[in-house]
């Protein structure tokens, strides 16, 4: 325990940036995650008679349009949120490292697997998120793929880079020569050295996909409305904009502290990682 | 040597034209002051100027200002004669005799003339639903001489002067030339014969259709009353334009950048209200009717006792209809389904669900029906907020009846055609039980108009299916109920309506009209807002 | 470098060639229907069937695929399914805004990030350069219609300085124009502004530590100097590349604020598409503003020529 709290305090001391943004993303979602018990109201509960109401002791910020209690809802709208972000994250890290191994691996397919996904990469992000969402039933899955897909090709360039460096170092090379299989290559080389850029990728990625979601459940084509996720609660609440601002500034707040959280956190670990990758590429 | 020469010519042309310009823009400014200009913000853009090719808005406002009616409908919604001075109806109700009034004349100057009327009328009933109701009965339609027409019917169809009279379905008299072109093909003229004339050098599609004040009109003596009576002109010019965002066009009307806006968004009608020199009016009586569709054709609601479970939950319909406007003054319950305010309204068949939601009641219905517990699929587009808070409604009102819903959203397209899926959704997985929707309250309240009444067996009638022989029997036979008998009619068919429940009525809801406080002359309508009598301080 | 050039160009083809698939698959396989829109609430299926064949669309898929191409290689992007207008004109119509938007939050975010960036590098270390760089990590987080509304909230609606939304169109006169675009631009920006003044400082400080700008130092050119015209033309590489990379985060951010503050641009003509199922316009768009970006990035690869002295092709 004791040892424990010492090695909070020396990480605190050595990378304020990671500790914050960390403790600040603990507690985001620790909440998320017992949000359902702690709500005080039923987020999805109507009341259309009962619209509008101000922030008071039984509405905490007060009612939306409908008269569901907006406290509850971005509560529960946290677990949406820091579902999405893990969930793209690891599933474009996942993909992105298939691809980007085959593309660094396999010749014949480097140009064209590239081709692709530069004109992939050219598409506008968040045009390109609407119009696959635009294609799928709206659901918190398919929100996570169509953000996946989006975000696959950075990952995907990132890999590719690492393995065309690391090819041409010595040790690499002499396994290559040596006879060592591709997967062992990868596993004894490859991953091992492309593990410390890709977490931080990931933690990029997840801040973007969470910005995404919200962009696009704001825009009318992201989550099923009747989630409660940030950027619905948003959407639902921007008509009103001029009477009940709060509506939409509060889930934004909430929603920027987490990104933000979620940005600290992987340029902490960037600035502890690098020097490692560095010594590696060296 | 020539060059700089040429050049300093050049410049000097130039910027003599531009001062030229400039002096006659100054001097032409004074004179555009002193008329009085109606700006006028619309659902959309004037994108095309024949009323007759399009059920557009956009096309009817166009056509209620250039071309004038043989009919049009007065504030108790009976059509009053506007074009004509005189008609007589045979005995039998089979021959019908109209005169047209005195000094009709189209804006080239030609007099509006009984030839013009009848290819008019022909054109109309090639694309209008009130004109197709009637010619469906029409045996000839012919000009007597130059004022007279003469109608004759193959069965005795009664609400002849009602089609004539539709402010939705509007049959415009237009040019002989105009009125023989090809219904599908829009006119991009237009010459009529109304209160106002069109500037055509002033039409931008993309961006405003201007109007200016017709001096050959000669208005009814009558004092105006809705669509009907006489259309005094009080403005010298008219421009309709659209911003497409609900913010920034109400932010326009306060801001005195235009005068009138035409439907304001319900969210921002507070800040309008509140807003100084801004007027918020009720033109329209009778508003909308919300509507809310079950898929007859699969369980449970193939079952008329599941149907009913639905009146009971929606009880005195102030749920749904607080969710879709949210002020109560914009709020009218009416069950009645021909509408509240209008000719049709009655209270035949409706039971004591009125009164208030009974979830007890309605549980037992669904009992009854063989509810066995399956997903009830609610489709729901969100971008359409009022169908998107019908939606959640019923969605919390069937839960609380101990319904499993699964309220399915998407986006509008993928909602318009969903709809046409009939499959059961517990196999089909596009499949759907129930959709809400709106329909302007004239329209719905026209027993020849509603297609969500309409309950033919062959399925051909609107997405939902709804098949019941009685009650399409009674809707078909109000065709011939003379005006007398209409009382007694609808009496009988709303009592069966209720028990075959086609679709459940979710009540009215009105549309509000904005404008600045200094216009004045709005006249209360069932359609859309018209411009005639409108005065600008 | 002629070689250079054309192969950079030839390189565009694939890239475009691998856009119109993915944005021609898109736009066909949604579970959506334009026809049952387009006929309105109450048309029947004879009627949607005869209209789908009159607009072509029940052929095969790379049928209508290569006819798409072959007209759209010509410049027709086919008419809108909703309006009946040509693509291409109503993209052209509702471009002044977007592009009006576009350069300001440019312009605006290069005048801002770079002097700042440039800044935090030669006081690399100081309270001044951890605040520009927490204050790029916050720009970064911020969601640009949550800061679009924050600053719609704080200037529009309590001090009333600003529009809060709309446009009031072209024919307003620039006054008018600015007014309405600066809150819209100040919210796009950030996030460009976060990552150029963080690249910007990045760059300055590995060519401080180079060694001709060591010499220059030596030689005794005045610092501010040695600053300004040395090291800032070297680091203008990454600068430059990061403002062809963030243009595409310009882009989405154009489509989401044109939301929040109600402008009639090119990404409120996108989302009403998508919504309506307007296939032509949806792939007009997205194809339009990819070239954009395809081309953008072009010119930003060529461009390293003339910024950096060490690039010989």
């Amino acid at each position: 325990m004791v040892e424990w709290l010492a090695a909070l305090r020396r990480l605190a001391r050595e990378s304020p940036t990671l500790a914050v943004g960390g403790g600040t993303l603990l507690l985001i979602a620790a909440l998320g995650l017992v949000a359902p018990w702690i709500a005080p109201h039923d987020p999805l509960a109507i009341a259309p008679t009962n619209s509008l109401e101000p922030a008071s002791a039984t509405h905490l910020l007060g009612t939306d349009q409908l008269g569901r209690d907006l406290f509850s809802r971005i509560l529960v709208g946290t677990r949406i949120s820091i579902l999405v972000g893990a969930a793209v994250a690891a599933l474009a890290t996942i993909g992105g490292l298939a691809i980007g191994l085959l593309a660094g691996f396999v010749r014949v397919l480097d140009g064209p697997l590239m081709r692709v996904m530069d004109g992939v990469m050219s598409i506008p992000g968040v045009l390109f998120a609407i119009a696959l969402m635009a294609v799928f039933r709206a659901s918190v899955e398919t929100v996570v793929i169509a953000l996946a897909i989006v975000e696959i090709p950075r990952v995907v360039r990132l890999v590719r880079s690492v393995v065309l460096t690391l090819r041409e170092l010595p040790f690499v090379e002499g396994a290559i020569v040596s006879g060592a299989t591709t997967f062992g290559i990868v596993r004894r080389h490859i991953l091992p050295n492309t593990l410390a850029p890709l977490i931080v990728q990931a933690t990029y990625i997840a801040a973007s996909a969470i910005i995404i979601e919200a962009a696009l459940s704001f825009l009318g084509a992201g989550t099923p409305p009747e989630v409660p996720s940030w950027g619905n609660i948003m959407a639902s609440g921007r008509a009103f904009f001029l009477i009940a601002p709060m509506l939409v500034l509060m889930p934004g707040v909430v929603l920027t502290l987490t990104v933000l959280a979620i940005n600290l956190v992987g340029d902490g670990l960037r600035d502890r990682l690098d020097p490692k990758l560095r010594a590696a590429l060296k | 040597m020539m060059r700089p020469s040429f050049l300093r010519r050049a410049l000097a042309a130039t910027a003599l034209a531009a001062i030229g310009i400039a002096a006659i823009g100054v001097a032409a400014m004074p004179a555009a002051q002193a008329q009085s200009v109606l700006k006028v913000l619309i659902d959309g853009n004037v994108t095309t100027v024949d009323p007759v090719v399009t059920t557009e808005s956009m096309a009817i406002q166009h056509g209620f200002m250039v071309y004038d009616q043989l009919f049009a409908l007065d504030a108790q919604s009976r059509p009053q004669p506007q074009m004509v001075a005189s008609y007589e109806r045979s005995a039998d109700g089979l021959k019908w005799r109209f005169v047209l009034r005195d000094g009709l004349k189209f804006h080239d100057g030609s007099p509006v003339e009984a030839k013009d009327v009848v290819p008019s009328l022909r054109r109309g009933a090639a694309r209008k639903a009130s004109g197709a109701a009637l010619f469906r009965h029409v045996e000839a339609v012919e000009a007597i001489d130059a004022r007279s027409f003469e109608l004759r019917l193959s069965r005795p169809f009664g609400p002849v002067l009602e089609m004539m009279a539709d402010p939705l379905n509007a049959l415009f008299v237009m040019r002989a030339a105009d009125a023989s072109t090809d219904p599908a093909r829009p006119l991009t003229t237009s010459i009529g014969s109304g209160p106002f004339r069109f500037v055509q050098e002033g039409w931008k599609p993309g961006d405003r259709a201007v109007y200016v004040k017709n001096p050959d009109y000669v208005p009814r003596a009558e004092p105006p009353s809705a669509m009907a009576g006489g259309k005094v002109v009080k403005v010298d010019r008219v421009e309709f334009s659209h911003i497409p965002d609900a913010t920034t066009s109400a932010q326009a009307l306060m801001s005195g950048e235009v005068d009138v806006l035409v439907f304001p968004q319900l969210a921002l009608m507070q800040v309008l209200e509140r807003a100084p020199g801004v007027e918020v009016q009720m033109l329209n009586p009778i508003g909308e009717q919300g509507i809310l569709r079950v898929n007859h054709l699969v369980p449970p609601f193939n079952n008329p006792k599941a149907r009913q479970a639905l009146l009971y939950l929606l009880g005195n319909q102030t749920d749904h209809l607080a969710a879709i406007v949210r002020l109560p003054k914009l709020q009218k319950p009416c069950w009645a389904v021909f509408g509240c305010g209008t000719p049709l309204e009655n209270t035949a068949g409706i039971g004591d669900w009125a009164k208030g939601t009974d979830v007890e009641k309605a549980k037992a219905l669904l009992r009854e029906a063989g509810y066995d517990g399956r997903p009830i699929v609610i489709i729901d587009p969100p971008s359409n907020d009022r169908i998107h808070a019908m939606s959640l409604v019923t969605a919390q009102k069937l839960r609380q009846a101990g319904v499993t819903v699964d309220v399915q959203a998407m986006d509008i397209g993928a909602w318009a055609s969903r709809r046409n899926e009939r499959g059961d959704p517990k196999t089909t997985p596009n499949g759907w039980h129930i959709f809400h929707t709106h329909g302007k309250m004239i329209s719905q309240g026209d027993p020849l108009a509603n297609s969500a009444a309409v309950a033919t067996c062959d399925g051909k009638n609107w997405v939902g299916w709804p098949c019941d022989e009685d009650l399409q029997k009674q809707l078909e036979a109000y065709a011939f109920v003379a005006p007398e008998g209409r009382a007694a009619w609808v009496q009988s068919y709303q009592a069966r309506f209720f028990q075959a429940l086609p679709y459940v009525p979710v009540g009215q809801f009105l549309l509000p009209t904005a404008s600045r406080a200094v216009v004045s002359g709005l006249l209360p309508v069932q359609g859309y807002p018209v411009m005639w009598n409108v005065q600008k301080r | 470098m002629l070689r250079y050039i054309l192969k950079r160009l030839l390189m565009v083809v694939p890239v475009m060639g691998v856009v119109t698939v993915v944005v021609f698959v898109l736009s066909r396989v949604g579970p959506g229907d334009p026809v049952t829109i387009m006929l309105g609430e109450f048309a029947t299926a004879e009627q949607i069937a005869r209209t789908r064949t009159a607009l072509g669309l029940d052929l095969p898929l790379p049928a209508q695929y290569f006819a798409w191409l072959a007209q759209t290689l010509q410049g027709n992007l086919g008419l809108s399914l909703f309006t009946r207008k040509p693509v291409l004109e109503l993209i052209a119509q509702s471009a002044a805004p977007t592009v009006l938007l576009t350069l300001c939050a440019m312009v605006y975010a290069v005048l801002v990030a770079v002097p700042l960036g440039v800044l935090a590098a030669a006081r690399a270390g100081s309270l001044v350069d951890r605040a520009v760089m927490a204050g790029a990590v916050l720009g970064f987080s911020t969601p640009v219609f949550v800061l679009g509304y924050i600053l719609a909230y704080v200037f529009g609606l309590r001090l009333g300085l600003l529009p809060v939304q709309g446009f009031p169109g072209l024919e307003a006169g620039p006054v008018a124009v600015l007014r309405a675009l600066t809150l819209p631009a100040l919210a796009i920006g950030a996030t460009f502004v976060a990552l150029i003044a963080r690249v910007t400082r990045a760059s300055m400080l590995e060519v401080l530590n180079e060694d001709y700008i060591r010499t220059a130092r030596a030689k005794g050119l005045r610092r501010p100097v040695v600053l300004l015209v040395h090291a800032l033309k070297n680091a203008a590489v990454p600068v430059v590349t990061m403002i062809g990379i963030g243009f595409g985060i310009l882009l989405s951010g154009v489509v989401v604020t044109e939301s929040v503050f109600a402008i009639p641009g090119i990404g409120r003509l996108t989302v009403d598409a998508i919504f309506r199922r307007d296939f032509p316009v949806i792939q007009g768009v997205v194809l339009v503003m990819s070239a954009v970006y395809v081309l953008l990035n072009l010119l930003v690869d060529l461009s390293y020529m003339l910024f950096d002295p060490r690039i010989r092709y």
